[in-house]
This record gives structure tokens, sequence and C-alpha cells, in this order.
């Protein structure tokens, strides 16, 4: 995280946030790169997942919540009135707590955006895409029969992993996950996990919100600490969790709170 | 423990228990007595007006002024042709004005103003509804007594329930649904269009459907706009200028419900009472029809939206 780093995908300087009025999360600097995944770790309250929201200018669907500083993506600022949104959010894709699949079947799940976004014409490209991002999602072998059935006929794992799917459709470069796996069993978190990991290893920058820490050790190249509102420390994940340099980074490793 | 007076736990959980019991058996009662009285006026106007209700010369025949053996053909056909014509008005603009307020409106005085505007206009009498409709559509606009007034008078006391109904099944959507298909990139038309009303639809129909029943009990609102004769009909006529062309929406039209007030406030006819509980039953009967629908559509749609 230091200004020499230009090369970085996303770059944030002094994001600040505020909810009217009240600062919620101050001056947070950090730069993500591609093919990592990063992890935003801290307390419940901390402002990790108001700054996730900053980064696909999600938080311009909350009345009267102000987001200042600079948010540079491919090397220009997104944080600007005159950014298009919709332009923006295909290529940032986000994943939620809540599994959200929309009452559609499981292919409409997938092509729903990307046909919105006119990214697909006719059925063989549709297949493919529908096959391609399944795969992707882990989701393939459990559901190529059943394509045309309600998506909420899934299991919430399988509903989370057909969200991640429906995501990449869109051959986003950045994934934002806000805590994908608070709402799921371990078995589904394991697979969402290893989703995750190859979702980065394909070259896009994955940065993910979790108050899990054994999930942030598993899944994570770097950490970026949070705490009231504060951008803590960040570095290797490796180093945060090991050698911990802020006395209540390491207190909140040792669970002295949570 | 510094607890002096001795616990009785088994008296109390007696005296809890009783309580549970009495609450209950006063509730079931009050609803038993709610039920009742309801069954009661159904059954009577059901048995009342039973003998003309499979009657077909009474259900399709014109109405007598002072003969016995009067029907109601034209009353019928009027009703349900002033309930297509107000859904055909109010639907659109509800459904408009409520996505307008349930997902653009900025939360501000003005948007406060128009929601409090709303609720007081859905509770608006009627019968000021039907005066306002005579003064302006048949007076000052000159349509006269006439399905299009009182379509209009009817669309007016509509458009404030049904924009809360749809108002509402948006709103309770989950807040999940509309920011997953924002982060997706889609505008928030799109997303309401595509994502919100499909989860919404089964509540909205529900509701129109609902409101329809009101709409096509309503006399109030009709005897000053629509008016209170009901022109011999002719379907074969297609002359739009003609009272006797059913379609035509510049002539009077009295309804089912306007029908039953006016034959018991100045009808001659001998068999008045008779015809009155027919009348009456018709329309009960097509109000429960209406309500067994609604509730059958909102589950099909229920069904279709989520199958598995």
């Amino acid at each position: 995280m230091t200004e020499q780093n230009q090369t970085a995908l996303v770059r944030t300087r002094d994001v600040t946030v505020s909810y009217n009025g009240n600062e919620a999360l101050h001056g947070t600097s950090l730069d993500f790169e591609a093919g990592q995944v990063t992890a935003l770790i801290g307390p419940s309250g901390c402002g990790k997942s108001t700054f996730l929201r900053c980064l696909n200018l999600m938080n311009r669907e909350i009345p009267k919540c102000k987001v200042g500083g600079s948010i540079f993506y491919h090397g220009h600022d997104i944080n600007t009135p005159k950014e298009n949104l919709f332009e923006l959010r295909r290529s940032i894709g986000m994943v939620f707590q809540q599994p959200t699949p929309f009452r559609k079947s499981i292919r409409d799940n997938i092509l729903f955006a990307p046909k919105r976004h006119k990214m697909v014409s006719g059925k063989a490209e549709a297949d493919r895409l529908v096959e391609e991002s399944l795969r992707a999602g882990a989701l393939w072998d459990e559901v190529k029969d059943k394509l045309d059935q309600s998506a909420h006929a899934l299991s919430g794992g399988q509903q989370q992993r057909l969200c991640i799917a429906r995501t990449l459709a869109m051959h986003p470069d950045v994934v934002l996950f806000d805590e994908p796996c608070s709402a799921l069993d371990p078995i589904s978190t394991l697979t969402i996990e290893e989703t995750i990991r190859s979702i980065a290893d394909s070259g896009i920058c994955v940065i993910i919100v979790t108050h899990n820490m054994e999930q942030a050790a598993r899944v994570s190249d770097r950490t970026a600490f949070f705490y009231m509102g504060d951008m803590v420390e960040t570095g290797p994940t490796k180093q945060i969790f090991s050698e911990p340099e802020d006395k209540r980074l390491a207190d909140y490793l040792t669970g002295r709170f949570s | 423990m510094a607890n002096s007076a001795r616990f009785d736990m088994q008296a109390h959980v007696r005296r809890i228990n009783g309580q549970d019991k009495v609450a209950t058996g006063i509730l079931t009662a009050i609803v038993a007595f709610v039920l009742l009285i309801l069954a009661a006026i159904i059954a009577y106007i059901l048995v009342q007006g039973a003998g003309k209700l499979f009657d077909v010369s009474f259900l399709t025949g014109e109405p007598e002024q002072f003969r016995a053996g009067g029907g109601i053909g034209p009353e019928l056909f009027n009703s349900f042709y002033l309930l297509f014509l107000t859904l055909l008005i109010s639907v659109p603009i509800s459904l408009g004005a409520a996505i307008f307020l349930a997902e653009y409106a900025p939360e501000n005085g003005v948007t406060a103003a128009a929601k409090a505007l709303i609720e007081t206009l859905s509770s608006l009498p009627s019968i000021v509804v039907g005066l306002f409709g005579f003064l302006f559509f048949v007076l000052m606009m000159g349509w006269g007594f006439s399905i299009i007034s009182g379509a209009i008078a009817l669309t007016m006391f509509n458009i404030p329930i049904l924009v809360r109904v749809i108002q509402q099944a948006l709103e309770d959507v989950p807040r999940s649904q509309r920011d997953a298909a924002l982060a997706m990139g889609l505008t928030r038309w799109e997303t309401t269009i595509h994502v919100l009303l499909p989860v919404a639809m089964p509540a909205i129909v529900t509701g129109i459907v609902l409101s329809a029943g009101r709409v096509f009990g309503e006399a109030a609102a009709l005897i000053y706009t629509a008016g209170q004769s009901a022109p011999a009909l002719d379907f074969t006529n297609f002359d739009f200028t003609s009272p006797s062309c059913p379609w035509n929406i510049f002539r009077p039209a009295e309804t089912l419900a306007v029908h039953i007030w006016k034959i018991n406030s100045e009808g001659v006819v001998p068999d008045l009472e008779a015809v009155s509980n027919g009348t009456a039953a018709v329309l009960m009967v097509c109000i429960l029809a209406f309500n067994i629908i609604a509730r059958l559509v909102g589950k099909a749609l229920e069904r279709r939206l989520t199958r598995e």
C-alpha cells in the first residue's frame, strides 16, 4: 500500500463515507491487484462493508450517504458524479451476504444481466455462457439437468454459488464478496472458498469482507484490518496474522473483542 | 437468595395458564360473533334472492318501470363495463404512481405530503367523490350522466387504494433483491420491471381484484355520475353515439348497486322487494366471486413464479 504502486487495478485514496453527516469511514487508502484475494476484516460496524460498497458505488443507492476521496479503477477516478454506474457495475461484480437468486429459472438467473447488457446473442452463445459460468461457480454438475427449474428450489449454498456464477457471467475483472459465507454451513463455505481462490487464479481481482478470521487466513493473499471506521493495518495475510504491529489488531486476533 | 417472600411456582403457573385460557376463550368468542353476523347477512341475502339468482329472464331481461317481472340485464352489463373501464384507467396510473413512490421518490417533504394525501383520499366518503364528479364531469365538462363520468369518479375513488396496495407489495420485496440487481449494473427501471414486479405480482393482482369488488359494489359515487337510468341495450348496435349502443361511453348507465338503491327509494313496481333482493344476491355472488378469484389467481401466480 504505497503511493508508488500505480499498477494496481483498484486503488483508493482517502476514501471517506458519511451517513447523514456522520463519518462512518475515515480516510482509507488501499490497493487491490488483479489475481489476488484481499480480505477486509474487523469487528462488526468497523466500516469494512461500507468500504466495500464504495468500490462499485453501491453506497449511492443509500439516501444521504456521501463518499469522499478518490477511487481509481483502471487508472481513472470513478468517484465522480458523471461515472456511468451501469457500465462500472458490469465489470465490478458483487456477491452479498444472503444469497439473492431472482425469482427466475437457474438459466435465466445467469442470463438475465448479460441479456440486459446485450452481451449475448443467440441460443448457442447463451448456452455456452450458462455452462461456463456455472462451471466457474462450481455448480454445473449439480444443476445441469434442471436449468429451467426455479433457482429458489436450490439449497442455500447452491443459491450462493449461483449468485457467484451469475456475477462471473458478466466477465467482471473485479468481484466483491460481502461476507458471502456467513449464512452457509461449513461444507458450502469450503466449496465457496475454493471457488473464490480459483476466481482469483483466473486473474480477477477479488476483495472479500469477512468476520471469519480463519476464512481470511485460508483464502486471502493480503488482509486489511478495519477498526472503528479506520483502516488500521494492511499487509500480506501471513504477516498480518503472525506479526501484527498494531495493538488493536493483535487484540482482535487473540479474541479480546469481536 | 434474598427472596424472603416464598414464591409459589405452582400457583403462578395455574394463574397464568388460567389467564391464557380466558384470553383464548374471549378472542374465540369475538371472532365467532363477527363471523356469525357475516354469515347471517350473506345467508339472508342469498336465501331472499335465491329465487331470482338462477332466473335467466331476470338476469338478462329489461327492467320494468311499473309492471312486475322486470330484469336487471342492462344493470349487470353496466356494472361489468364500468368496472372494466375503471380498472383500465386506474390500474396503469396507480402502478406508475406506486412505482414512483416506492422506488424513485426521494425521502423529502413533498413525498411525505403525497403519501399523506393518498391516505386521506383513500378514506374519502364516496358520496363526496360522487358529488364532485357530478359538478365537474357531468356539468362542467358537459359529459352528462354517463359511463365515462362514472368511470372517472370510480377511478378517483380506486386510485388511492390501488396505489397503497401496489406500493406496499413493492416495498415488501426484500432489499437484497434490489441491491443484487443494481449491483449487476441494471438500472432502477430494469430492476423494477424485471426483478421487483414479478416478485410483487401475486400481491398486486390480489389487491387489484379485491379493489374491483369494492368498485363493483359502489353506489354513492355513481348515483350522480353514471346516473340512475338504464337505457335498453342492443348488442347489435355499433353506432357509438346511440344510447342503446352498449359500448357508448356517453350514455347513462345504472349499475346493480345503484339499481338496488333506486328501486328501494323511489321504485313503484309491485315486485319491488323481489327485484331488490334478487339484485342484491347477484351483486353479492359477483363480489364473492371476485374474492375467490383474487385468492386463486394470487396463489396460482405465486406458484408459477416460484415453480420448483
